[in-house]
């Protein structure tokens, strides 16, 4: 039996992209792998997350249903998914952080050609990051530059152990840089949270905030920074004013950013106070900002949605300017949706139930590899190759960078841009 | 196995501070408990009237360790670890085997190295090469004290 030996794999599981993974292939199946986190393992394994011993159920075959999902033939599971597109009003295209760029280019494509709504998933955090970067400017830089030069690392409202594994190793506290030559004795960690976490033991100061209200803190800093007298903060104002003084005088810092800042609907406050803080930083010292997600893909639709609209907002194609709508959710717009294309995403799973009650209602087609809790709801379901494992694609890393993706295993699933290039092309036809 | 403490082993030492193994009794139950030294080294464990206290140690010692641990002290439990790989970039012998852990990247697949993330867990790869197999590096804890999961210990 030959093996086959793929070196510096980049890996397909969160926005780190990490690319020093090798993997020995035996027999089209993955024999052993190394420097992959636990994160990463079950992309290659098709196990759970950070469960690698639990196998995860595959889609075998297309399915549509008829009371029951009943296993069908790739063509008419194509007809039916496009015969439920011509008849709604306005579908919804979501999901997509999981697929290659041209995947997301073609999905973009249906949701115009269909006057629908196209929301990739995580935009409730990354449309405020872009667009608060045309107030407050483009403070961004490559990972790489933060390894070499970053003194000063901010994790607020995420935890890297859980959400990005390697990214406290390969990218911010522990490498050597070319300026930082000692690693870790030459930086400062500073984490800000609603609760203590594996953090703590590495940070200088944890700063515990209220759930959503880290715009408080964040504008003490901004006062703090700009020598005005404070007065009204609740919470530890040693530690800001510790924090404050650290980032002042480091020579480059960098802030990470995830998903707890969207707590209690104020992303878009926390996110846009954020950048104004980097914004004051930087008369000062150099300070990027970059934010952390765990679909690996989840940056390449925010690149498309600037690149094809001009705006990261999620785009609304019934309107005449699609992305002219300032920021509405996706809750507001649901109660008009009659269809759904989810593409390896489960919303049963990730949404709020107020959310996924809508959904139940309508016509679901589900383009993904597993079975989740969305299969059983849905009228079409397509089994796809894993983009990065069994497919070729183009992925963007956290910080803007483009990099194709291999593909190690062999398999005679079509991949998510084939099915959604078969239903674009029956679509045009018929418009 | 529940973690021993050197007042419960040093109950059934003979107590006695005689120094010929090299220690006192309390700092001989410390060494029993981090596997340097065998409950056999004491001389007066080994007279016909402690034969049960032999026997007591041997059992809350269990059998021997394998030989990684007794090389290095280091006590890893796989099932904890998340695979971030923090370990292997701060390791200073691995630093030296492989360019690449430098940067923070895995090292590549031919490189001779003491740790490396294999199948997503953690695995001490060439115990005899580690800083802790040197006695007179003994001192040396960066993968136990920067470990987030707790997955490195010492025993």
């Amino acid at each position: 039996m030959a093996e086959t030996l793929y070196e510096s794999v980049i890996c397909p599981s969160c926005g780190c992209l990490c690319d020093d993974i090798d993997v020995v292939v035996a027999d089209n199946k993955v024999k052993s792998i190394r420097n992959v986190c636990q994160w990463g393992i079950n992309k290659f394994f098709f196990t759970k997350k950070f469960t690698s011993t639990v196998k995860r159920g595959r889609v075998e075959r297309p399915m549509v249903r008829e009371n029951n999902l009943v296993e069908t033939d790739y063509e008419t599971a194509v007809s039916r998914a496009v015969d439920i597109l011509k008849r709604s009003r306005k579908p919804l295209v979501y999901g997509l952080t999981n697929s290659g760029y041209y995947a997301q280019n073609v999905a973009l494509d249906i949701a115009r050609v269909l006057k629908g709504w196209f929301e990739p998933r995580k935009a409730v955090l990354l449309s405020p990051y872009y667009s608060a970067m045309e107030n407050s400017g483009f403070y961004i830089a490559p990972l790489d530059e933060v390894r070499n030069s970053a003194d000063v690392i901010v994790y607020w409202g995420c935890n890297p152990v859980h959400s990005t594994p390697k990214h406290l190793a390969r990218y911010s506290l522990y490498p050597r840089g070319r300026c930082k030559e000692r690693g870790n004795l030459d930086r400062v960690v500073f984490t800000v949270d609603v609760a203590e976490n594996e953090l703590v033991r590495m940070s200088r100061k944890y700063l515990l905030v209220e759930p959503g209200a880290d715009f408080i803190a964040m504008e003490t800093m901004i006062k703090l920074l700009r020598n005005e007298k404070v007065e009204d903060y609740e919470g530890d104002i040693a530690a800001i004013q510790d924090m404050v003084q650290y980032m002042a005088r480091s020579a480059y810092g960098a802030i990470f950013f995830g998903l707890g800042l969207s707590r209690n609907g104020n992303a878009v406050r926390n996110v846009e106070t954020l950048m104004a803080l980097v914004k004051e930083l930087n008369r000062k010292t150099r300070f990027v900002i970059i934010p952390l997600y765990d679909d690996f893909n989840t940056n390449g639709a925010m690149q498309l949605l600037l690149r094809e609209l001009g705006s990261p907002v999620p785009a609304d194609f019934s309107c005449d300017h699609p992305a002219d709508h300032g920021m509405p959710t996706l809750l507001e717009n649901l109660h008009e949706i009659d269809a759904a294309l989810v593409v390896g995403e489960d919303p049963f799973w990730s949404m709020p139930s107020e959310q996924s009650d809508l959904l139940k209602k309508i016509p679901i087609i589900l383009i993904d590899p597993f079975w989740t809790r969305t299969t059983n709801k849905c009228q079409v379901v397509f089994p796809t190759a894993i983009t990065g494992v069994e497919a070729e694609g183009i992925a963007y890393r956290m910080d803007g960078l483009p990099l194709k993706l291999r593909k190690v295993l062999e398999t005679d699933y079509p991949s998510d841009e084939v099915i959604l290039d078969d239903i674009y092309q029956r679509l045009s036809e018929s418009f | 196995m529940a973690k021993l403490s050197m007042y419960q082993l040093q109950k059934y030492l003979p107590k006695t501070d005689c120094k010929k193994c090299g220690f006192s009794c309390l700092g001989f139950a410390n060494h029993l408990i981090s596997r340097d030294v065998r409950p056999e080294d004491c001389p007066i464990l080994l007279e016909p009237g402690y034969s049960e206290s032999l026997a007591k140690l041997n059992e809350l010692l269990g059998p021997g360790l394998d030989f990684e641990k007794e090389v290095t002290g280091l006590l890893i439990e796989p099932e904890k670890c998340n695979g971030c790989g923090i370990c292997v970039v701060v390791c200073e012998i691995n630093l030296e085997k492989s360019q690449e852990v430098e940067s923070g990247r895995g090292p590549r697949f031919k490189d001779d190295v003491v740790l490396r993330i294999d199948n997503g867990r953690i695995k001490l790869v060439d115990p005899q090469s580690c800083r802790r197999a040197d006695p007179s590096d003994y001192i040396c804890r960066a993968c136990v004290e920067l470990c987030p999961t707790t997955a490195i210990s010492l025993v």
